[in-house]
């Protein structure tokens, strides 16, 4: 049986006693290196030495405790503006900013943030949180607690989402920068498609909830494609 | 499956649509009797023809409209709520 499915996986984790917050699905890293994000909690820098190999054909990121932000209102772009952030053009679509924070638009009035895997989210964190720091008609969005942030990498791609989702997400018809509303292995998810460190990435944001599920499917997925989990460090 | 052209989204699988119910016009807050308001909460038309209906899509909390054969169950038509006539959309006037 693979090991995916094991049920002796240890609740305790030790180094999770010292972190207040983590993700979901932090008990199917345990053995990984880890690194601190500018929220105060750790993601995976690094699984093993194969790191770059399974990335490169297919990898599997837990990024949920990486800060990422949102924004809604008429006035968002004044605030995005303000902070050198690019603005999609429209709808379901996103762009990068310089240092590598990806600007997602995800309604005529709705856009979220991720943050940079280069700075480990400090620009993001300096960002307004609260209602009374941005606009007026701009209110902030709490999505790194409403929401796990996933990521597949590597060349396989398009073939792994084929399995995954109804949505034809080729590189042809879904290049870097677009972004599907859509239901992944039955559960409601946000793709984007990124380029970063040259590698070509999917990021995942789904309810927080359903992300050790979602962890396991994605794992299920890249077997077939010599894939695996991976590390923060191939991005940087 | 059946498939739902969404104006946000593009075509996406039924299952990521819920229901809404009928497109009607809200009764008046300050005005209306309240035979008017329970017409308006417990009523619907049970005819055949064209619906004009609410539908929303769940993985990108978005409401539109859209209008449906009630006898073919074809779906003729989808669009933001916000090109609705002004006393018909939302109250308070928001779209996505």
């Amino acid at each position: 049986m693979s090991e995916l499915y094991q049920t002796d996986i240890s609740a305790h984790v030790e180094w999770a006693d010292a972190e207040l917050a983590r993700s979901g699905c932090y008990r199917r890293s345990a053995g990984a290196r880890r690194v601190e994000t500018a929220a105060g909690a750790s993601v995976i820098a690094q699984v093993d030495n194969g790191d770059v190999q399974r990335a490169a054909k297919a990898g599997v990121l837990e990024l949920s405790m990486l800060p990422r932000t949102g924004y809604r209102g008429t006035t968002t772009t004044d605030l995005l503006a303000a902070n050198k952030l690019p603005i999609p053009a429209r709808p379901n679509t996103a762009a990068s900013s310089a240092n590598g924070e990806c600007v997602l638009r995800l309604s005529q009035k709705e856009y979220w943030l991720l943050a940079s895997p280069a700075d480990l989210g400090a620009a993001v964190m300096a960002l307004p949180t609260t209602g009374a720091e941005t606009p007026d008609h701009c209110y902030p969005l709490f999505c790194m607690d409403s929401h796990a942030w996933l990521m597949l990498t590597g060349e396989h791609l398009s073939n792994i989402m084929s399995k995954l989702s109804g949505v034809d997400m080729r590189e042809s018809v879904f290049p870097v920068g677009s972004i599907a509303q859509t239901s992944i292995a039955r559960i409601n998810a946000i793709m984007v498609r990124q380029q970063i460190n040259g590698l070509p990435v999917m990021s995942i944001l789904c309810d927080t909830a359903s992300s050790d599920y979602l962890w396991t499917a994605l794992m299920d997925a890249v077997q077939e494609f010599e894939g695996g989990a991976v590390g923060l460090d191939v991005l940087r | 499956m059946k498939i739902m052209p969404c104006p946000l989204n593009g075509p996406r699988n039924i299952s990521e649509f819920v229901y809404g119910g009928e497109v009607t016009p809200l009764p008046s807050v300050e005005s209306a009797p309240d035979k008017a308001w329970a017409e308006h909460t417990f009523y619907a038309y049970n005819g055949t023809g064209v619906a004009r209906e609410w539908w929303y899509h769940t993985p990108s909390g978005y409401w539109f409209v859209a209008e449906r054969h009630r006898v073919s169950d074809e779906i003729l038509r989808t669009y933001d709520p916000s090109e609705l006539p002004s006393d018909e959309s939302t109250p308070d006037g928001e779209t996505c």
